[in-house]
């Protein structure tokens, strides 16, 4: 038994060492005549000369109908052309729609399309692709479609002829034309070519809407156009040669988007040179350690600002006098001092950025007026006598550390003024979870909240309209009617001024009522090669997310 | 009983086991926190679309009968839909799975390798300086974790010494020739299969440092259990009475000594290496290696019910395999279990 035990095992050994052999003795005989290109094999591969690739935290969805996050922005705005471009002043300016007219009522929009726009496909961008791209969206229902199912009639919306395509509106809508530079056109025939069955959509029948196709290929006319997509890992662009609109002389002949999540990984890969753009979630100290090596820091508003979202429903925080009470107590310096560092402070209830009231008082610390509206709330003198039995939980995300810190402080400034914080590290999951339902939600959630499109009233509507009171957007449960009928009614008036008038009121009110900490507009920070010339960074950011990593603005000169 | 009895014995509690583990992971994934349809789409979105997500990924029934039309689909190969990649999670895995288990073999052959040399040679020099040496080297490959070994071969090798490539599995040039002809999934065998060896060298090269930072601890332990099984062998009656009738010491050594003391090294090796495909996440990470294990993990933080589901079952299934093999190693290596098995 011993014998044949052992001969098994000499003849599995040989079979485990002659069979790699032979087959490495076969590859190495067929590609006898290649061995120089095995020694390129263990050499880093040329760069393209003007290749940028930037680092991005994935998911990464590039079909125009299901991504909705930074990344997916972000590809959007380099893979397809929206139908108005946003400028840096938050306005919008001719694009895919060369110009327009709007009815006196406001609910009839007018587009002339520019006709010199060819897809990737090689086909001409006509009025049935915007229509379709519109109907794709709302039908999919996923991305930027809860910016227009609201509004847009798809039933009565027309291409009237090649070149003209007219939406009609449910109601009246300010921002509407605002939010169309997230109206990202799809070649229909493209994207009809690429159904398949399996799907849930009537259009056809039980099909897929190219979902599936989509995530991998795109169907746009952008000035870039897929190469290769790997999920969780890659897409590759390739600069489109019959882009319609003028590019940067040195515009990037390929773009990488790389799903970069470790620190130190993408620190290697700055100093070697093998990204052009850091991710925007490099820490502090890491973006102190490649400036000091050469690279250059850069940074440019996000349109999002960081809250402190209070649940004014839950006591002791039902009493406006305690909300204040902390809003005054917080230490918002050390703040930006401390841990966001160079964030500047929130002058608004919104992103300054935004168009935000410029004349409000903010609340600063002041411990003075803190204890004097402590004194001012139905608790007084119990809150002060017993903290204990008004303690407030404060819930950060677990998945973004340095909250951590900013709880704490506010813990810290809250123990100033005799009130009682525990502070509870969670997932991003339960936090969704906890915000959908009223009683579950904790007294604080700290939450970055960004704009759905270049406007005030976009934070206004999601951060404090009862209708996204169950949202991770708010944690308020203001559920104020009058709010909610001002903030309609703001959203609803097509003058610009007139509206931000609406929207200035508004905030004033907002602050008075005290449902958050406004702490501060948050900056998005990256590192970046010193031969990239790169405007967002410069002062020339726009806006709207997505759009600051724009291959049409950003130059790469690598050094020779 | 007969070894074909034994494998399918074992089969069947490996079966019964996956069977439980389904439904343990079916339960425990719907109940943590987290709500996979509201993580997934904007808070803009409209009722109707949220529910309609919520029937097509079946959470509208029962918990019973939820598992019952999961497994119903797993029979016919369907392991559901994933709201993470959008896509079919048997699509993820066959995927995503070849890309991982080619680094869990490489680390496997590496710590093999590893933790044999070590061993033998402290072994052989117990008390002495090679064994000192090898005992430190592997009280610190224990202690280090896997991510840390990453991380600091990638600072040392690929960007002090431009050794090794910071990451990836391909350059970018190999990856298009590979994704062209895709046949197995597994990178090393369609470059082999297209005739690329080229691409394979590039990709052998892109795998060694996520490689060793993943066999570290393993190589270090087993060398420690080879070790100590020598020394401790080294006294036994019949190792005395074969170098005592004057065998050669080299057959002594490998044919009586090592033998019996890589016994116990084979079965922590075996659950070394499957454990592996789940613990490879960090190191994954680190290299941007675009593998199972980060997959597994990125799906578990969105709450991704059916990747989580399929994720867990497939390693387990890993487990189950790895054990049985190990299980028929051992058998073949120690007559002492062969003879339970028989009766004898």
């Amino acid at each position: 038994m011993n014998s044949n035990i052992n001969t098994m095992i000499v003849v599995l050994l040989i079979i485990a060492i002659i069979t790699p052999s032979a087959i490495t003795a076969y590859m190495i005989g067929t590609v006898n005549n290649r061995l120089s290109s095995i020694e390129d094999a263990l050499k880093p591969p040329p760069a393209p000369t003007k290749l940028l690739r930037v680092g991005f935290a994935w998911p990464t969805f590039i079909d125009p109908a299901v991504g909705s996050d930074y990344s997916s922005s972000t590809a959007f705005a380099n893979l397809y052309d929206p139908l108005v471009f946003p400028t840096t002043t938050g306005e919008v300016k001719p694009w895919v729609a060369e110009n327009w007219t709007v009815s006196e009522d406001g609910l009839t929009w007018t587009f002339t399309l520019n006709n010199t726009i060819t897809f990737h496909s090689g086909r001409q961008l006509k009025a049935d692709d915007v229509l379709f791209s519109m109907e794709r969206l709302i039908t999919i229902g996923e991305g930027y479609a809860y910016l227009f199912s609201p509004y847009v009639n798809l039933t009565t919306s027309t291409a009237i002829n090649d070149y003209t395509v007219q939406f009609k509106l449910k109601k009246t809508f300010g921002p509407f034309l605002i939010t169309l530079a997230r109206l990202y056109i799809v070649d229909k025939e493209e994207v009809l070519a690429h159904i398949v069955q399996g799907g849930t959509y009537d259009y056809p029948p039980n099909g897929d809407l190219a979902r599936g196709w989509l995530l991998t290929h795109d169907a746009g006319s952008g000035p870039y156009k897929t190469r290769e997509v790997v999920l969780e890992d890659h897409v590759y662009m390739d600069r489109f040669d019959n882009y319609w609109e003028e590019m940067k002389p040195n515009s990037p002949d390929e773009i990488r988007m790389l799903a970069l999540a470790v620190p130190t990984t993408e620190r290697t890969m700055l100093l070697k040179k093998e990204l052009e753009i850091s991710s925007q979630w490099l820490p502090e100290e890491v973006l102190a350690a490649v400036s000091k090596a050469g690279l250059v820091a850069g940074d440019y508003p996000g349109g999002d600002m960081f809250y402190f979202m209070m649940h004014c429903r839950k006591p002791p925080l039902d009493d406006v006098h305690v909300r204040r009470a902390l809003a005054y107590a917080m230490d918002y310096e050390a703040v930006v001092d401390e841990i966001y560092l160079d964030n500047p402070l929130a002058q608004c209830v919104v992103p300054i950025s935004l168009g935000g009231a410029t004349e409000l008082t903010m609340y600063r610390r002041d411990l003075t007026a803190a204890m004097e509206e402590l004194q001012q709330s139905k608790y007084w003198p119990d809150i002060g006598d017993n903290p204990e039995n008004y303690e407030i939980e404060v819930d950060w995300c677990a998945e973004v550390p340095a909250e951590e810190g900013v709880a704490l402080l506010f813990a810290e400034s809250a123990q100033e003024i005799g009130l009682k914080v525990k502070v509870v590290k969670t997932p991003w999951g339960k936090m969704i979870v906890d915000m959908a339902d009223q009683d579950l939600s904790p007294h604080v959630e700290t939450v970055f909240v960004a704009a759905h499109y270049a406007e005030a009233g976009a934070l206004l509507e999601t951060r404090y309209h009862s209708k996204a009171a169950a949202t991770w957007e708010q944690n308020e449960w203001l559920l104020n009617e009058t709010l909610d009928a001002m903030i309609e009614d703001a959203l609803s008036t097509c003058d610009m001024t007139e509206r931000y008038q609406k929207y200035a009121e508004l905030e004033q009110i907002i602050l008075d009522l005290c449902p958050s900490l406004f702490l501060f507009d948050h900056l998005v920070k990256h590192s970046y090669q010193p031969y990239v010339i790169w405007p967002s960074v410069l002062g020339e950011s726009i806006p709207v997310m997505g759009y600051n990593i724009d291959g049409r603005m950003i130059e790469v000169i690598p050094p020779e | 009983m007969k070894m074909k009895t034994y494998i399918a014995r074992r089969l069947g509690f490996a079966l019964f086991s996956l069977l439980g583990l389904s439904i343990l992971v079916f339960y425990l994934a719907r109940v943590i926190p987290g709500d996979p349809v509201l993580m997934m789409v904007p808070p803009g979105t409209s009722p109707d679309v949220i529910e309609a997500l919520r029937q097509r990924l079946g959470l509208k029934e029962p918990l019973h009968l939820q598992y019952l039309f999961w497994l119903g689909d797993v029979f016919r190969g369907d392991l559901g839909f994933s709201v993470y990649t959008q896509r079919s999670v048997t699509n993820d895995v066959l995927e995503y799975l070849p890309i991982s288990l080619e680094l869990v073999v490489l680390a496997a052959l590496m710590e093999i390798a590893g933790s044999f040399l070590l061993g033998v040679l402290a072994g052989t020099h117990a008390y002495k300086w090679p064994d000192n040496l090898v005992r430190i080297a592997s009280y610190i490959g224990i202690s280090v974790p896997a991510f840390v070994w990453a991380i600091v071969f990638q600072l040392i090798f690929a960007l002090q010494l431009s050794l090794f490539p910071t990451g990836g599995l391909l350059d970018s040039q190999y990856m298009d020739v590979i994704r062209a002809r895709r046949v197995t999934g597994f990178t090393s065998l369609d470059s082999l299969i297209a005739g690329r060896f080229d691409a394979f060298v590039n990709f052998v090269w892109h795998a060694t440092l996520p490689a060793l930072a993943l066999c570290i601890g393993g190589m270090a332990q087993d060398a420690r259990i080879i070790r100590a099984g020598m020394v401790e062998n080294k006294e036994k009656e019949y190792i005395a009475m074969a170098t005592s009738q004057g065998l050669p010491q080299r057959l002594v050594m490998f044919k009586y000594l090592l033998k019996p003391s890589i016994i116990p090294a084979v079965t922590v090796m075996g659950m070394d290496i499957a454990a592996m495909l789940g613990n490879a996440f960090l190191v994954e990470k680190v290299f941007r290696w675009p593998g199972f294990s980060q997959h597994a993990i990125a799906a578990m933080l969105r709450s991704d019910l059916n990747t989580i589901v399929a994720t867990v079952i497939v390693i387990g299934i890993i487990f189950a395999i790895v054990n049985i093999i190990t299980d028929i190693m051992v058998a073949y290596l120690d007559p002492r279990i062969r003879l339970m098995e028989k009766g004898e």
